[in-house]
């Protein structure tokens, strides 16, 4: 049985991991001219990226509906906005 | 049930999706929408409460260990990646190479459990216990929380990875649940990690 | 299962709700709560104070609460339509939402006596069964967590062609054991949001449980629209019962039959 050797899963997995040592990295060596909220920041783009990944890949899987998608992925996007929101704000 | 089951091993039969269905079941959406809410509850309350005393949180922030922190994100950030994996094999009916992705994801799992073990022996040890009040209080309160629902996730990989070795076929919605359960057990700690480990 | 009875036992639930409602929010008006910061003596005087509404929201609210036992009487029932046999996870509720009952109406005593005796008795002893009180509504919540999820398990065990209950309520009322039961830890703390008066503790516990008190309604209701008279798998225990005539012809010395009865 043929294999899909797609590297998409792998090349995500590999820019959340850059992500969240650049953070770690920003939030250690705090001197960057950023205020300690680039590295919270960074994470919730790592968060972000995760999620539209795992969307992708079980949108892809289940043959959602077309409108299924769009209203995750609103969702999603309200909702890490807010998160994000609050973080800027607290 | 012929209807959307997953005949592991069994050569002739895949993933039939039919139109519009919701990989996982409906269910576990329901159930990870309002365990999200919960989560943003307490994010919330955090928040409310650091506003209140900004510096006491900010100190209280700088003893925990940020490097571990990150240690653990990266841990179940290949955990998920290699449960991504499984359930891939899965679809494609190899059961040994989800049987070993499945142990492999579960293994970073516990590594996870072990090295928030450690984290928490070393803070207490230096006198920081839930007692202390404010950040504490969230600090291992949603840390609590989150590693429940990694223990969950550990029970549910073990019972894939049992179905995977016995031979047993597994309802592709269940594995799928699964599976969604573990990724978003991973990004709860993420938002927890940026809430928390790096926000004050 | 007699579809208007259950309904009627559904009902109970909003009603339940309504009236611990007005009991809490126009009797005891505890928005915010005295909590386990303030001293005796001011808890005392909110007592002396308050002493007449403060009865008054206590009787409201301990009337409300036994409602609760004929709706998940009713759930229980409903959700059983799943099982085979013997109905453990039916029981299992119903031992359970005895005990929730039983807590929950027995944990007003301590506050009706505060508000009884306010003013006559030390302001420590008042502020000590104030106490109580808030710890018998809140630490108490296991059984309530573990009520929900045996219901929730329950319905994602049963046989789906059986189950009236939809599935993802089984999830939903999952999530909702796994925020209710974190208020256990109120005896670890006396300030912050795990504290008797706190967010986490108490009003994200309370409103997320009578929220999914009225979904629970909901979603109990269109499963006796849906269901059949009679809902498979309950075994339906009462014994035919073959007519007799009432009244024997005038002349007749025959018996009336008295084992009529088979099963």
């Amino acid at each position: 049985m043929p294999r899909t050797t797609s590297p998409r899963l792998l090349l995500v997995w590999a820019a959340l991991v850059a992500l969240t040592a650049v953070s770690v990295v920003v939030e250690e060596d705090a001197p960057l001219g950023l205020d300690g909220r680039a590295a919270g920041l960074l994470i919730l783009a790592v968060a972000l990226v995760k999620a539209s990944a795992v969307a992708w890949e079980y949108m892809e899987a289940g043959a959602a509906t077309r409108a299924l998608r769009i209203g995750v992925a609103v969702a999603l996007c309200g909702w890490l906005a807010l998160v994000g929101g609050l973080f800027l704000a607290g | 049930m012929a209807d959307g089951v997953v005949a592991v091993g069994s050569p002739a039969r895949a993933l039939e999706p039919r139109a519009s269905r919701i990989p996982g079941g409906a269910g576990i959406w329901i159930f990870l929408a309002v365990d999200f809410t919960y989560f943003t509850a307490i994010f919330a309350a955090f928040m409310v409460d650091r506003a209140d005393r900004p510096e006491a949180f900010a100190a209280a922030r700088g003893t925990v260990d940020v490097l571990t922190g990150g240690l653990n994100t990266l841990l179940l950030l290949s955990a998920s990646y290699v449960a991504a994996r499984a359930l891939r094999a899965m679809r494609h009916d190899e059961r040994r190479a989800a049987g070993r992705y499945l142990l492999a994801a579960a293994a970073l799992g516990v590594a996870f459990v072990l090295s928030k073990a450690r984290e928490w022996a070393i803070e207490l040890d230096h006198g920081h216990s839930p007692g202390d009040g404010g950040f504490y209080v969230y600090y291992y309160f949603a840390g609590g929380m989150h590693l429940l629902h990694v223990l969950i996730g550990l029970a549910v990989l073990a019972w894939l990875h049992r179905r995977m070795r016995t031979g047993a076929a597994v309802r592709a919605e269940a594995a799928e649940a699964g599976v969604v359960y573990w990724h978003m057990v991973d990004l709860l700690w993420i938002l927890l990690f940026a809430t928390i480990y790096l926000a004050a | 299962m007699n579809r208007a009875t259950v309904r009627a036992c559904l009902a109970t639930g909003p009603l339940m709700a309504l009236v611990f409602a007005i009991g809490w929010i126009a009797g005891t008006r505890w928005i915010p709560v005295p909590g386990p910061s303030m001293s005796a003596e001011a808890v005392a005087a909110l007592y002396v104070d308050h002493r007449v509404s403060y009865l008054i929201g206590f009787t409201l609210m301990v009337l409300a609460v036994p409602l609760l036992a004929p709706w998940g009487a009713a759930l229980a029932l409903i959700s059983r339509s799943g099982e085979r046999g013997q109905p453990v996870v039916a029981y299992a509720q119903l031992v359970l939402l005895s005990c929730c009952v039983a807590v929950f109406v027995t944990l007003y005593m301590p506050w009706a006596l505060a508000a009884y005796r306010a003013g006559e008795v030390s302001a420590e002893t008042t502020h000590t069964m104030h106490e109580l009180g808030w710890i018998m509504f809140i630490f108490t919540v296991p059984p309530f967590a573990l009520w929900i999820a045996v219901l929730a398990v329950g319905i994602l065990w049963s046989p789906r062609e059986e189950q009236l209950l939809p599935r993802w309520f089984a999830f939903y009322s999952l999530a909702e054991a796994l925020m209710i039961a974190p208020a256990a830890l109120i005896v670890f703390f006396k300030t912050g949001p795990l504290a008797y008066d706190g967010f986490l503790a108490l009003w994200l516990p309370l409103v997320s449980f009578f929220v999914w008190m009225q979904v629970a309604t909901v979603v109990a209701w269109r499963a006796v629209t849906r269901g059949a008279a009679v809902a498979p798998g309950a075994v339906d225990r009462r014994p035919t019962v073959v007519p007799v005539a009432c009244l024997r012809p005038v002349g007749e010395t025959r018996p009336l039959s008295t084992s009529a009865v088979d099963g």
